[in-house]
Parts: C-alpha cells; sequence; structure tokens
C-alpha cells in the first residue's frame, strides 16, 4: 500500500540577495553566516558569505535530493546571524515546508535591507512567521 | 457561542507544528507568532511527548503545543500535534509500528501506541487546561500521527471537561476499534469533528479492520484524486493545505466516496473474479469493508464477544483468524463469504487460492492476514507489524 520511497529534490534555501545596514548605513565586508538544517541532517550546515563594499550580499539557493519516507513532513530550517565581535545578531530565522523554490517566503523577495539594529518582527508566512530583521518590498503584515 | 477554524488555518497550523522540535526556541516563537494565538508566554507550553516503544527506543522530543487563543478565538484553546519526523532518530516510526490494543483512560479499545503518548502528555494538558481559565472551544489539530493522538486529546477532554471540543485532523490513521468510534462521535459530536483525508492517501486506511475511522458513519471531509494508486505525496500535509486552501468544510463534505459500506456493493466485491491491484487505494478500501463485512457476519451467527475479544494477548492476526475459521465451519450462507474473502486476498498475495474449504485452516488464514497486513505496511517501517 505505501509506494516505495523515491527521491526528491528539496530547495532548502531560496536565493536571497539584499543590503546589509546599520543604522540606514551599509556594513561593508561584513561575515553573513547561514546555518541550515533538514530532516536527516539535524546539525545541519554552515555557510559564510561576505558583504560588499556597498554592503550587498547574495546568498546561493541550497538544495538536496532527499528520500523521505512518506509519514515524514519535509522541514527545511534557515537562520542568517552576523558576529558583531561582541555578540550574534539574528537577522532571519525561517521555515521551510515545501520543496519548491521561494516557498519560504511565498514568492521571491525583492528590495531586501536588513538592518542590525532595527526591531526583529515575525512577517507571517502561513503555516509559520519569518523572524527578521530585515524588511522588503510588498512584505506580509 | 462556539468559534471554528476554517480549513485554511486548521491545515497551516497543523503544518507549522512541524517546525517545533529539538528545543528550537526561535522556531517555537515564530509559530506562536500566529494571530491566532495570545501573545503572553504565560499562556502557551509545549508538550513533550515519551514516543518510541516501550521497550525499544525511548526518546523525549517535542510533540505539540497548547496555547489560549486571541483575537475572535481569544476564549478558546489551541493543542496542536505533530506527525512524525527524522528528528528524534526515528523514534516516531516506532510508535505508529507499536500497533496493538488496550484500553484508553475512558475503558475504550484504542491503538497502544497513539495511547502511550497521548498518555505522556496528559498531565501537561489536564493542568494547562485547569489553569487556561477559558470559556470557549479547544481546538485539538493534528496531522498524522498528530491527527492519531488529537483524536485522543479531544476525546479525554470531550469527557473530563464542559467545553466544546473541535477536532480537526488530516490525514490521520485509525485511532480504535468500532466501540471507541461510536463513543467518541458521541462524545465529541459529529459536527465537530473534521476529519479530511485524500482518497489515495494509504495512512488514513491503517491500521486495517478492527480499528476503524471517526466520526463513526460519517464519510468525513473525503478528498478525491483522479489517481487511482495510494501515493506518499497524497499523504504530505503540504499537499492537504492545496486541497482545502480557501474552501469552507461544507465545500469539503460534498464529495461522496465510493460505496464500500453498502452491503450489495461488498458482496459484488467479495464474488468478483477481476484481478486486484494492491496498490490501488480502492483494494485497501474494499479490503477493510469486506473484512468487516465477513467477521460482523460470523460473529452475527455464533457466541463470538466482538469488540472484546481483540483485547488480550493473542495478536490481532490470532483474533482474527481464529473468527474466520470458525465461519468457514457455519452454514453456507455465512463460511461462503469466509471463502470468497480468503479468495480475494489469497488473489491479491499472489498464494494459490485454497479449492475446498478444507484447505482454509485457522493456520492459513493466519498466514494470509499476516502477509496482507505486511504487503499493506512494508514500506512504512513495518507500520503494521503488531497487527
Amino acid at each position: 500500500m505505501f509506494a516505495k520511497r523515491s527521491t526528491e529534490n528539496f530547495v532548502i534555501f531560496s536565493p536571497l540577495e539584499g543590503t546589509l545596514v546599520q543604522n540606514g548605513r551599509p556594513l561593508v565586508d561584513t561575515k553573513i553566516i547561514r546555518r541550515l538544517s533538514w530532516n536527516g541532517n539535524e546539525e545541519g550546515l554552515i555557510h559564510e558569505f561576505t558583504t560588499d563594499k556597498n554592503g550587498y550580499f547574495k546568498l546561493p539557493i541550497y538544495e538536496e535530493a532527499l528520500s523521505l519516507g512518506i509519514l515524514n513532513q519535509f522541514v527545511g530550517k534557515a537562520d542568517l546571524e552576523i558576529n558583531t565581535g561582541s555578540e550574534n545578531i539574528y537577522l532571519w530565522t525561517s521555515s521551510k515546508f515545501f520543496p519548491e523554490i521561494f516557498t519560504e517566503t511565498n514568492g521571491q523577495i525583492t528590495d531586501l535591507v536588513c538592518d542590525i539594529n532595527a526591531e526583529e518582527i515575525a512577517v507571517p508566512m502561513g503555516p509559520t512567521s519569518i523572524l527578521t530583521r530585515c524588511r522588503w518590498k510588498n512584505m506580509p503584515k | 457561542m462556539t468559534t471554528e477554524l476554517t480549513p485554511t488555518i486548521a491545515s497551516q497550523l497543523a503544518l507549522g507544528v512541524y517546525e517545533i522540535n529539538s528545543g528550537d526556541q526561535r522556531r517555537l516563537t515564530a509559530f506562536l507568532a500566529n494571530k491566532v494565538f495570545a501573545k503572553s508566554s504565560s499562556d502557551k507550553t509545549t508538550l513533550n511527548a515519551a514516543t518510541g516503544g516501550r521497550l525499544l527506543k525511548a526518546s523525549e522530543d517535542g510533540f505539540g503545543l497548547c496555547s489560549k487563543g486571541a483575537g475572535t478565538h481569544k476564549n478558546d484553546l489551541f493543542l496542536i500535534f505533530r506527525g512524525t519526523t527524522t528528528a528524534n532518530k526515528k523514534a516516531d516510526f516506532v510508535t505508529d509500528a507499536r500497533i496493538g490494543i488496550e484500553r484508553s483512560s475512558a475503558g475504550l479499545p484504542v491503538h497502544i501506541g497513539f495511547n502511550h503518548t497521548f498518555n505522556s502528555m496528559l498531565n501537561d494538558i489536564r493542568s494547562f487546561i485547569a489553569g487556561a481559565n477559558i470559556s470557549g472551544s479547544v481546538h485539538c489539530i493534528g496531522h498524522s500521527l498528530g491527527g492519531a493522538v488529537a483524536s485522543l486529546a479531544a476525546d479525554w477532554i470531550s469527557r473530563n471537561t464542559s467545553h466544546c471540543v473541535k477536532l480537526y485532523t488530516f490525514g490521520a490513521p485509525r485511532v480504535g476499534t468500532e466501540w471507541f468510534t461510536k463513543s467518541t462521535t458521541s462524545s465529541l459530536g459529529h459536527a465537530n469533528m473534521h476529519r479530511v483525508y485524500h482518497r489515495t492517501d494509504p495512512v488514513p486506511m491503517v491500521a486495517l479492520y478492527p480499528f476503524m475511522q471517526a466520526p463513526h458513519s460519517q464519510a468525513g471531509h473525503f478528498i478525491y484524486s483522479s489517481q487511482p494508486l495510494t501515493s506518499g505525496a497524497a499523504h504530505r500535509m503540504t499537499n492537504y493545505i492545496k486541497s482545502v486552501s480557501s474552501k469552507t468544510w461544507l465545500q469539503l463534505s460534498g464529495m461522496s466516496d465510493q460505496p464500500y459500506n453498502l452491503e450489495t456493493a461488498i458482496q459484488s466485491w467479495l464474488k468478483s473474479k477481476s484481478p486486484v491491484n494492491v496498490y490501488s487505494s480502492d483494494f485497501w478500501r474494499w479490503v477493510d469493508s469486506a473484512l468487516i463485512y465477513v467477521i460482523k457476519k460470523v460473529t452475527m451467527t455464533t457466541i463470538v464477544g466482538l469488540q472484546s475479544t481483540f483485547i488480550g494477548i493473542f495478536t490481532l492476526a490470532d483474533k482474527i483468524a481464529y473468527i474466520l475459521a470458525k465461519g468457514i465451519d457455519l452454514a453456507e450462507n455465512v463460511s461462503i463469504w469466509v471463502e470468497h474473502l480468503m479468495r480475494r486476498l489469497m488473489q491479491a498475495l499472489n498464494m494459490k487460492v485454497a479449492a475446498t474449504k478444507k484447505e482454509l485452516t485457522a493456520q492459513l488464514i493466519k498466514q494470509v492476514l499476516i502477509r496482507i497486513r505486511d504487503k499493506a505496511g512494508r514500506d512504512a517501517s513495518n507500520a503494521l507489524k503488531k497487527l
């Protein structure tokens, strides 16, 4: 009755680009730490990216071919942090339940600006919310 | 006044709860940011279930949560349970596989594994409800294994509190026997039970008889699929979200299912000589209906007590084989149906079909039942192993 497991491609993290600022001023050469985890890899992966001279960053897609049993619901988790030297600041915490690209943000987001001094807010995304200090165009309220 | 959740909100909560696991406080915060939940942290608690077999992998893991409501649900309480993940070293699979029957706290025959998981959270649920001071409804929500636990939670709350209880399950397996399904339907009221299932989702079809679905004698919210075969995709909560999106409960009630409970339709299926497809969702629904039909026919003619028979030290396969073997010795109008049933099952298993009634010994019947059980659950980590 239960179909055999098949391998399926899951987008763990959809590409994200934007500008990192502090009080509106670009943060240049700043390291952004991306932590990803998903079913079967709870310890996860850590990637590092660096902003350019304009504070611009571009985080690439991350995909995995997974073979989940039918009783397992896919959950991909992503956290973006920066380290100021004295503390870790979360920029972004999201969860992803669908295998397709951009499903954690209900579509591709544009004009992303992340201010490390901005208040962290919860942006509703259907089943859950994104906790973030970033703001973007047409952001749900 | 009772406030019912829409299918969209109920399904989103059933999916979102999956992110709560392994003590991840940020994701708990993200999930609880939903506008239906109260904002104060004292109004929420996570429930840690002891999942896993009693003698096998015992594991503590986040399994669900209680929260008071907000906005239009400010007088309500939410209990949301997640289904299976691999996050807790597959211990949940063991829970799924622990199929046997024991009595629930209300004395009703239910699945041992689900009951054990629910009982491990009962103290937390009891104390949260006692301290919540609510006047509205209690919403119990879950997908898959989470739906099974939500069903037991809803049953307990309806019997032990005066709150209106609303149950929302998606692709949930069967929780108890007919005795349980009748009693819980009466206790909750069938209008408060929203069971959503895809036609091709295999999980609501297990465990096979004597387990049954609630609400009793109601089809639930059946979602038609043009695909004839069972599929893992049909069980995904993400696909349930797509199926119910922007629909009302009434719109989800409009689909009529096959006449699996119609006596003449069951008889036709049993008598049919057409080949069977074990990968078809229809096949398993007919197997289940036929098992119920034949066993009831036998027990109505003998002194075998049906419900109490299923609780005890023998395996369910032993007990069902015993009942069916009794049926073989009865008058032709009963034994013929046992023969038809065994022939259909043996055909599905590619076994040599018994030519005479004499060949259908209790031992052979048990062997067929075990093989059909294994066939049903082969690729679900022995989900039906304890039949």
